[in-house]
């Protein structure tokens, strides 16, 4: 006998008679253990999706709901009546409301059952969700809640690589991530005047680190204070090419006086001044990596022109600090726009940049949540991922958690669903990051950085439109 | 008696006329593939350094983008960066430009860029023109063009400082006219301490620079009485600079051609010259010169008139002047296609192309670069092959074993530094 699932409301009569069966079946188990946690009700204003599940004669089998818990996507009252049992009607249920959750954008869901339903704990396993912490409603509950957690896509990691000033630490660092299946390095810079350390320059760092690493993407941090951001601008782009497709550029800004007097160009600025002019730096070299369109280079022997000139644009930024007339001297890398990464919390200089010109907007501490939500209400129709820092010895077990890795693996779901985040950077020792890119990661890492975030390729701001498009 | 040793340069020549981007074995100009290929053909052929130019602006023809040369190319140093990890011992040298950059960030990248080479990292020091590159910089033209020398000595004496500083942490402090730095090295002393130092330029203030500070000068004068008179110049500027007059190795820039008999290889090189001058290069070539637009000039047939010479303007932007005189050169043209009876775009293939010495068999190639080298004429030859990745290939499986045969060129490398295998002392 076949299964069919259907979506219901929540107040549905055949969902409401299996909640009521559920509840008498469930909670006298739960009777001496309720003083030390009293019972979560569900307000049906939070539920997004309810199913039912019926059998080909119409007969009601089975029901399962999800909801909305303050950051969680959570899986709730899943119940099979007997005469559904043996078809196979639980495993039907969890697919069809994880496929719900991934449609009402949850990149993870979470459950919570009870400690006297081994059952259920088992059904749950078996289905490949993993012991979590408990959350929202349940946290510190750790007698009676049983929580899990599955990722209902890959999730995205990122690490931070140190620099000592030695190649061999940070090129080693980055093949070993390579290899532990994360996404993206993110390699530290030292600063312009020694302070702090023996550092190499970053991008320079990173084209070493792309040639021996062969599927992980590097975005080196570069400062654009000091620099110039025609230089900058090439550099990110060359490593683009270097990478195939696999560069990023973290974004910063320097107030140091250290670094101006290093550089001695010009005094240091306030950081919000810095951050003010970054912004500006970020959009010439977002105009400069698309002043070649795609197609420029045809070599055309009849006509003897090795470029359509019209497909290259000078950009004419123009701001309060600096002009650039451009174009690059670099044709458009494999990313076009190559994905940049700015840090950013909620009260910072940082952020209305980062609404702005990010593609990726790195939050951490306990107010990331709020710096998420925050960049992304600013940041509108703009399409930007957010990462959340993630410190792999801080990860918090579940009572009833099984090995470490799925432990770290549950601990970076919790972690990125309470922050809004699309992904995490890990940033414990490189030896910690290691082993939580591998527990965490879920996939080979594939394809350019762009592609492994979600962003599409778009074409240049300066191309003109198709032949034959509307008009 | 040991022979002098001959030293090679591979020159990735890019966006220039030279790279014959028609044929189809040219290959990629910025994929990084390219480069890699390129490089460790080099190093297959034990030459000592690969060379890439830089550009900071799109060249310019009547006051559009210049269309008909390669056009394009990766940031010099990243493209390096890369290539240091997939070659062991060929150096690597960038050409980098004292009016564009600040000394602490240039110090701290070339430093990087011998960290990851091991010691195989170069900087061929140029200066910047004015207004043209400043567009793309936020000093924008802020340099008189007077002033360029003197701000690349006073930027080459910061780096060097910063670079030799590296050993003791010690704090850098430059006050003059161009620069007020207080910097601190921020990279562990390096495989070369101080990377090599190139130049390039042939002004009087090119050629003091270099025998003040260069390890290797890369020149335009292949073979000749020029080539004579420039390697006594510079051996007696390095004397008078206190150096020994072979402190410097000389490495005149030359395409050649290969061939099984001495007439195919010169075929090969009047094709090579005819194909680098395709008919809208030859209008543009006359345009540069006459100072104005000749739109749909037949280059198979003759030059326009002297008269048409418009003086003073400049249609080209972003390269190498090399004349000064427009008329004068439009004389020349005029004067050699008479005597000769030559098409306007022949032409130009007979005076705007390079004249290389070396063309022949790989054993007369391999005869010439040793007498030239024995002569003391220069040190060896920084080759540009018109081709791009492959152009080396024969020469490096049919010419370097006749070098190796004739006692001037390595059989295997002296050290592993660029310096050592330069021979050039520390400076």
């Amino acid at each position: 006998m076949t299964v069919r699932i259907e979506r219901a409301d929540w107040s549905d009569p055949r969902v409401v008679a299996f909640r009521e069966q559920m509840d008498a079946e469930i909670q006298p188990r739960y009777a001496h253990l309720r003083h030390l946690a009293p019972r979560v009700e569900v307000d049906p204003a939070t539920v997004l999706v309810t199913l039912v599940a019926t059998r080909s004669d119409g007969e009601p089998v089975g029901t399962v709901a999800l909801k909305r818990t303050g950051a969680f996507g959570e899986v709730k009252r899943l119940f099979v009546h007997d005469r559904g049992r043996r078809l196979g009607v639980a495993r039907a249920l969890m697919g069809a409301i994880e496929q719900a959750a991934r449609e009402e954008g949850f990149r993870e869901a979470f459950l919570q059952t009870g400690s006297e339903q081994p059952q259920a704990m088992a059904l749950y396993e078996r289905e490949g969700w993993i012991p979590v912490v408990p959350y929202g409603p349940y946290a510190g509950d750790t007698v009676l809640s049983r929580c899990y957690v599955k990722d209902l896509e890959a999730p995205f990691v990122a690490a931070v690589v140190q620099q000592d000033g030695t190649v061999d630490r940070a090129l080693s660092a980055i093949s070993s991530l390579d290899a532990s299946g994360a996404d993206l390095a993110l390699l530290e810079d030292g600063t312009l005047d020694g302070a702090g350390g023996w550092s190499l320059d970053a991008p320079l760092l990173a084209a070493a680190a792309v040639t021996e690493s062969p599927r992980i993407a590097v975005a080196p941090r570069v400062r654009v204070t000091h620099t110039e951001p025609f230089n900058v601008a090439k550099a990110i782009q060359s490593l683009d090419w270097s990478a195939a497709g696999r560069a990023g550029w973290v974004a910063d800004v320097s107030a140091s006086a250290g670094e101006a007097a290093a550089v001695g160009r010009r005094a240091a600025p306030s950081t919000d001044e810095a951050w003010a002019e970054a912004e500006a730096v970020i959009d010439a070299a977002r105009r400069l990596w698309d002043s070649w369109e795609d197609d420029a280079e045809i070599r055309d022997a009849a006509t003897g022109r090795y470029i359509d000139a019209s497909r290259v644009h000078y950009v004419d930024a123009e701001n309060p600090w600096f002009r650039i007339k451009g174009p690059s001297i670099v044709p458009r890398s494999p990313q076009g726009q190559i994905p940049v990464v700015i840090e950013a919390d909620a009260a910072g200089p940082a952020i209305a940049a980062a609404a702005r010109e990010a593609d990726v907007v790195r939050v951490a501490g306990p107010r990331a949540g709020e710096a998420s939500r925050r960049v992304r209400e600013l940041a509108g129709e703009r399409e930007i991922r957010v990462l959340v820092d993630l410190d792999p010895s801080e990860a918090v077990a579940a009572p009833h958690a099984r090995t470490d890795d799925e432990q770290l693996a549950a601990w970076a779901a919790f972690v990125r669903a309470e922050a809004h985040a699309d992904g995490v950077v890990l940033i414990g020792t490189t030896e910690q990051n290691v082993r939580a890119a591998r527990a965490i990661a879920r996939r080979e890492p594939a394809g350019t950085l762009r592609e492994r975030l979600g962003l599409a390729r778009p074409i240049s701001r300066y191309a003109r439109p198709a032949e034959g498009a509307a008009r | 008696m040991t022979k002098r040793q001959v030293h090679l340069g591979a020159h990735f020549p890019g966006v220039n006329a030279t790279t014959i981007w028609t044929r189809p074995e040219s290959g990629s100009q910025i994929e990084p593939s390219s480069f890699v290929q390129f490089a460790q053909t080099a190093e297959r052929g034990l030459m000592d350094l690969m060379f890439l130019a830089e550009g900071l602006r799109l060249r310019e023809h009547a006051g559009q983008i210049h269309d008909l040369d390669v056009v394009g190319r990766p940031d010099t140093l990243v493209q390096l960066a890369q290539v240091a990890r997939v070659t062991q011992h060929i150096g690597l040298v960038a050409t980098l430009s004292t009016t564009f950059n600040e000394p602490a960030e240039f110090a701290r990248q070339l430093a990087t860029l011998d960290q990851l080479s091991n010691g195989r990292a170069a900087w061929n020091l140029v200066t910047s023109h004015g207004a043209f590159f400043g567009a793309n910089f936020r000093r924008g033209g802020f340099l008189a063009d007077d002033d360029r020398y003197a701000r690349a000595e006073s930027f080459a004496d910061a780096v060097f400082a910063l670079w030799d500083a590296a050993g003791t942490g010690e704090e850098v402090r430059v006050s003059d006219r161009f620069f007020d730095v207080a910097a601190r090295p921020t990279v562990p002393p390096t495989p070369q301490g101080r990377p090599v130092v190139m130049q390039a330029g042939v002004s009087p203030e090119g050629r003091e620079i270099a025998a003040r500070y260069a390890d290797a000068i890369f020149s335009p004068f292949a073979s000749g009485p020029a080539a004579e008179s420039f390697a006594a110049d510079i051996r007696a500027r390095l004397v008078a600079h206190g150096r020994a007059d072979d402190a410097l190795k000389i490495l005149p820039g030359a395409s050649f051609a290969l061939g099984d008999t001495r007439e195919e290889a010169l075929e090969r090189a009047r094709r090579d010259q005819w194909d680098q001058v395709s008919p809208a290069t030859a209008v543009r070539q006359i345009e540069t010169i006459w100072g104005r637009r000749f739109d749909g000039l037949d280059v198979d047939g003759p030059l326009p008139p002297l008269e048409d010479v418009v003086e003073g303007v400049e249609l080209s932007a972003g390269r190498a002047k090399v004349h000064a005189d427009q008329r004068a050169q439009a004389a020349e043209l005029i004067e050699r296609a008479a005597a000769e009876g030559l098409s306007a775009r022949a032409a130009v293939v007979a005076t705007t192309t390079r004249r290389s010495p070396l063309v022949g068999t790989p054993a007369d190639v391999a005869r010439i670069i040793d007498e030239t080298v024995q002569n003391r004429v220069s040190d060896g030859f920084m080759l540009i092959p018109s081709i791009t990745p492959t152009g080396l290939d024969r020469f490096v499986d049919q010419v370097v074993p006749e070098l190796q045969e004739r006692g001037c060129y390595r059989s295997e490398w002296e050290g592993t530094t660029l310096r050592e295998n330069l021979g050039s002392a520390r400076a």
